[in-house]
Formats: C-alpha cells, sequence, structure tokens
C-alpha cells in the first residue's frame, strides 16, 4: 500500500514559521502516513528537534530557493518506503 | 536521512546567552569613560582612555557576542559539534571578561602588573576559544562556504591575538624592545578587518538570506571574501615590515572588498521578500552605509587627505566599530536571541510528551517586541551621530557618551526581558502534565 501524503508549502514564510508549522503537522501523522513540505531553505536547526520526536526525513534540494522536506514516523516502513522512479516510458 | 546534530550535542541557551547579556555592559563601561574623561578621551588614538575605551568596545562588547555567537550558531545553523561547551563557554566567558577589565584597568592606570594580568587571562581565554572552536571546524561534516570562511576569520583573530599579546607583553615588562607603532598598525587592521569583518560577512551569508529572505550572496563572495581579507592583511604585513608605513595597494584592496561586500548588501536588502520592514533591516542598512564611510576615509586618510594624528582622523574608525560593527551585531542579536529562544523551547516542549501539539512557544516577533528594539535602535544612531560630529565639535562628546549609555542600558533591557521570557515559558511547559 503506498504512503499517504500531507502536503505542506511553506516557502516565503518569515522565520520561525515554517518550522513551526511543520513541527504542528507532524504530530498528527498517523500510521503509514507522511508529510511532504515544500521550504526555502535547508532547515537545518529542525532535525534535531525532529530526532527528538522520533521522527525520520529526507531532503532534498529542488532549486536553489526550495528544498523538498519528507518526514515520517520513524520506525514506519509504509510512509519511510522510497518513491519508484518516475515512468518515462 | 540528513545527518543531524543530536539535541545532547547542542549548548544550552546559557552558553551564548552569558556572552550576549555581558556585552552591553560593556559597552556601557566604554561609554561611562567617556563620559568620565571627556573629549580628552579621544585627542588621538594614542590617549590612555582611548585605549581603554576601544578594548572594552572591541572586546568586552564585539568580541564577547562574536565569541557567543559561534558557541551556539556553529551547532546549530553550520551543523558542527563543540566539544564541551558549558564547561569551555563557561571558562572563556569569565577569562575574557577578567583580561578585558585588567586590560583597561592598565591602559588607565599604567601598571605593569594589570597588563601582566591582562595578557595572561586573554591568552588563555580566546586561546582556549580557537582551541575549542577551531577543532570543531576542522571536524565539520559538511566543507560549506561557511565553514570555510569561519575558519579564516577565527585565522585573523588567532593573528591579532598575537600582535595583542606582544604589544601587552611590551606594556608589562618593559625592558622588552617593541616595535609599538607598526605593530599596533598590524593589530588594528588585523583585529578590525581580519576577525571582526570577516566574520561578520561569513555570518551575513546565512542570516541576511535566512532573516530579510533576500537572495543568497553569489558563491564566489562567500568563496572567496574571508580569504581574500587575509590575504591582502599578510601583503599589508610584508609591505610594511620591508618597508613602513607599508603599501597603500593592499589597504586600497581591502577598502574596495568592503564596499564590494556592502555595496551588494544593500542592493541585496533591496531583493528581500518581506515586505515588512524591522529594525534587523534598518541596522543592516546603517552598518553597510557606515562600512561604506569607513572605507572611503580610510583611503583619504592614507593619501594624506586628513591629518594624520588629529581627532577627525578617529572618524574611519569609529564608522568602523560603532557605525558598522555594532549597528550589524545589534541587529543581528534582535533576530539570533529570538530565534535561539524559539529553538530551546521546543527542545523543552520536545522533552514533554504533555506539552507537545498543546503548547507552542511564541513567535520570534514576541520575544523582544519591536517598539522597544526600534527604540533602541533610535539610540544607536543618535548616540553615533552625535560621536561623529563630536570628532569635529568636542563638546559633543559628552552627550554623545550619555546616548550611548542609554542605548546599552537599552540593548541590554531588551535581552533581558527575551531571557525572562524564556525562563517563563520555560516553566509553563514543565507545568503541562
Amino acid at each position: 500500500m503506498p504512503p499517504q501524503e500531507v502536503r505542506l508549502d511553506v516557502r516565503g514564510l518569515e522565520p520561525c514559521e515554517p518550522m513551526d508549522r511543520i513541527l504542528q503537522r507532524i504530530e498528527e501523522l498517523g500510521a503509514g502516513e507522511r508529510l511532504r513540505a515544500l521550504i526555502s531553505r535547508e532547515p537545518v536547526p529542525l532535525y534535531p528537534l525532529l530526532e527528538q520526536r522520533q521522527f525520520a526525513w529526507r531532503v532534498a534540494r529542488l532549486e536553489p530557493a526550495c528544498c523538498e522536506l519528507l518526514i515520517w514516523r520513524a520506525g514506519d516502513p509504509v510512509a519511510g518506503a522510497v518513491d519508484p522512479a518516475p515512468d518515462t516510458r | 536521512m540528513s545527518t543531524a546534530l543530536s539535541l545532547e550535542q547542542a549548548p544550552p541557551l546559557s552558553v551564548p546567552l552569558r556572552f550576549f547579556l555581558t556585552a552591553p555592559l560593556f559597552g556601557a563601561a566604554s561609554a561611562v569613560l567617556l563620559l568620565w574623561v571627556g573629549p580628552e578621551a579621544l585627542q588621538s588614538r594614542w590617549t590612555p582612555a582611548a585605549l581603554a575605551l576601544t578594548h572594552l568596545f572591541a572586546l568586552g562588547a564585539l568580541t564577547m557576542v562574536m565569541c557567543g555567537a559561534l558557541f551556539q550558531m556553529l551547532p546549530v545553523l553550520v551543523g558542527v559539534k563543540v566539544t564541551r561547551p558549558r564547561l569551555w563557554g563557561g571558562i572563556c566567558h569569565v577569562l575574557l571578561v577578567l583580561g578585558t577589565l585588567s586590560l583597561a584597568a592598565g591602559f588607565l592606570t599604567a601598571a605593569p602588573a594589570s597588563f601582566r594580568l591582562a595578557v595572561i587571562l586573554l591568552a588563555a581565554g580566546l586561546g582556549l576559544f580557537l582551541v575549542v572552536i577551531g577543532t570543531g571546524l576542522l571536524r565539520a561534516p559538511r566543507l560549506q562556504d561557511s565553514v570555510r570562511g569561519m575558519r579564516w576569520a577565527c585565522g585573523g583573530l588567532a593573528v591579532t591575538l598575537g600582535f595583542g599579546i606582544t604589544l601587552t607583553l611590551g606594556h608589562g615588562w618593559e625592558s622588552l624592545p617593541i616595535l609599538r607603532v607598526p605593530l599596533t598598525d598590524l593589530h588594528l587592521s588585523w583585529g578590525l578587518l581580519g576577525w571582526v569583518a570577516a566574520l561578520i560577512a561569513v555570518v551575513s551569508w546565512q542570516v541576511i538570506p535566512m532573516f530579510q529572505m533576500t537572495p543568497e550572496y553569489p558563491p564566489v563572495l562567500r568563496r572567496w571574501l574571508a580569504a581574500g581579507v587575509l590575504v591582502l592583511l599578510v601583503w599589508f604585513g610584508i609591505s610594511a615590515a620591508v618597508n613602513w608605513p607599508g603599501s597603500t595597494w593592499p589597504l586600497a584592496g581591502l577598502a574596495l572588498l568592503l564596499i564590494a561586500f556592502a555595496g551588494l548588501t544593500l542592493w541585496l536588502l533591496t531583493r528581500r521578500r518581506r515586505t515588512v520592514g524591522d529594525t534587523n533591516l534598518s541596522y543592516w542598512r546603517l552598518g553597510m552605509v557606515a562600512l561604506i564611510a569607513a572605507a572611503l576615509l580610510a583611503i583619504a586618510g592614507r593619501l594624506g587627505m586628513m591629518v594624520p594624528g588629529s581627532r577627525l582622523a578617529l572618524a574611519p574608525a569609529v564608522l568602523f566599530l560603532a557605525g558598522f560593527a555594532l549597528s550589524v551585531v545589534s541587529g543581528m542579536l534582535y533576530k539570533i536571541v529570538p530565534f535561539l529562544v524559539w529553538l530551546h523551547l521546543q527542545q523543552r516542549i520536545g522533552e514533554n510528551p504533555a506539552a507537545r501539539g498543546s503548547i507552542a512557544p511564541p513567535n520570534m516577533r514576541a520575544v523582544i517586541r519591536e517598539p522597544r528594539a526600534r527604540a533602541q535602535w533610535w539610540l544607536h544612531t543618535a548616540a553615533l551621530t552625535l560621536l561623529l560630529a563630536g570628532l569635529v565639535f568636542p563638546i559633543l562628546l559628552r552627550p554623545a557618551a550619555l546616548l550611548w549609555l542609554a542605548s546599552f542600558a537599552m540593548l541590554g533591557y531588551n535581552l533581558v526581558t527575551a531571557a525572562r521570557l524564556y525562563r517563563r515559558e520555560c516553566a509553563r511547559i514543565a507545568a503541562c502534565t
């Protein structure tokens, strides 16, 4: 079963609003769910807070001013599944 | 998953805060000294009061904040681990406080014992700081431009400290032959440019895009600015050693580099995505204009367009220290302190499962209220204006000192309110069951 995704775009918000909203939103994640957030800068200070709350994450820079952050509850195999490669046929 | 620093490795808020809260006290002490001695203090840069005042300001206020910021910003923003920050940060802080006081007392009383004590305390304090922070920078997980730039800036501090120790040894043991004027010029240029300007530039690459939401600085500037400053300083040092007072070319290069940095920063600030201005923005603008003015006046002085040794010849140093460095450092405090308060409160919430989801830390803007920060900016700007005018009309120097005192008192008060809010919120989180 593919993971259920919640999307959140916090680009353009003033610090610390983006991290604040992400931390609020992840508390509502259930089993098999993950958050896909778009953020202007890589949120290095957020990572220890995620680790402390036992969440796992992956980060990818999509553009110079846009990072994509994928967050799920640590140990959730469904939510943490790697995205399949896009079908290019 | 990207690598993260665990919260156990991150220093507690008390580590940077003790440095930040001490800085306004030293700033106020320098203002009191100017108020007490009056216009004679700035008769030239060689008066005992001018030397004491400069070191109270540059070491006690500026370096104090910069050291405290590095202890916290390195792990938080750059992901660099600092070893035992509570212990080493606490020791560095005490040694820096006592060393600065001893040095100022030495200049004011000319007592060799004060200089001898100062040299031991400052060499130990700043030496320890360089070892702790330098080790962290050398072990950085990723060689980013910030890490590279901070290494150069720490190198600048090491050279400044070396010249400073040599000069202080000359005060403490008068039998030592010291070439005081050339060494002082080298100490001054490395301190102001190799340490203060280089570190401020490196930190600005992080904080300007982050807090003012501007585009990033160009990679070529991030990569080479701090290195360029230090290379030009080495060139100046070698030329001065061969043929005093040294070549004007490296100094002109340094001035151009800093003008380029300031101009670019002002331009980036015009392209910010935030529509609402704040005190931080005003401080950056003021600081960059002052930096450009300081660089132009320094070059004018070098070309003989100002009477050397006159009070007016102090204008570039005043513009650099009070207009550029203090403005930018004050502006950064108004962002960094609320940010750290928010971050540490989030950590506290994370430690208490009952608080998660039910308590939110206050917004950054609520940690230090904008009207209070703005009032302090006005005091700072008025004091700077009067201080510069006082170089032409010395009667204005005592009123300028009064305004400086008020400005530092208000800065200290604003920072204390943030610390008190943090304590209050911690208690609220702990009470959540």
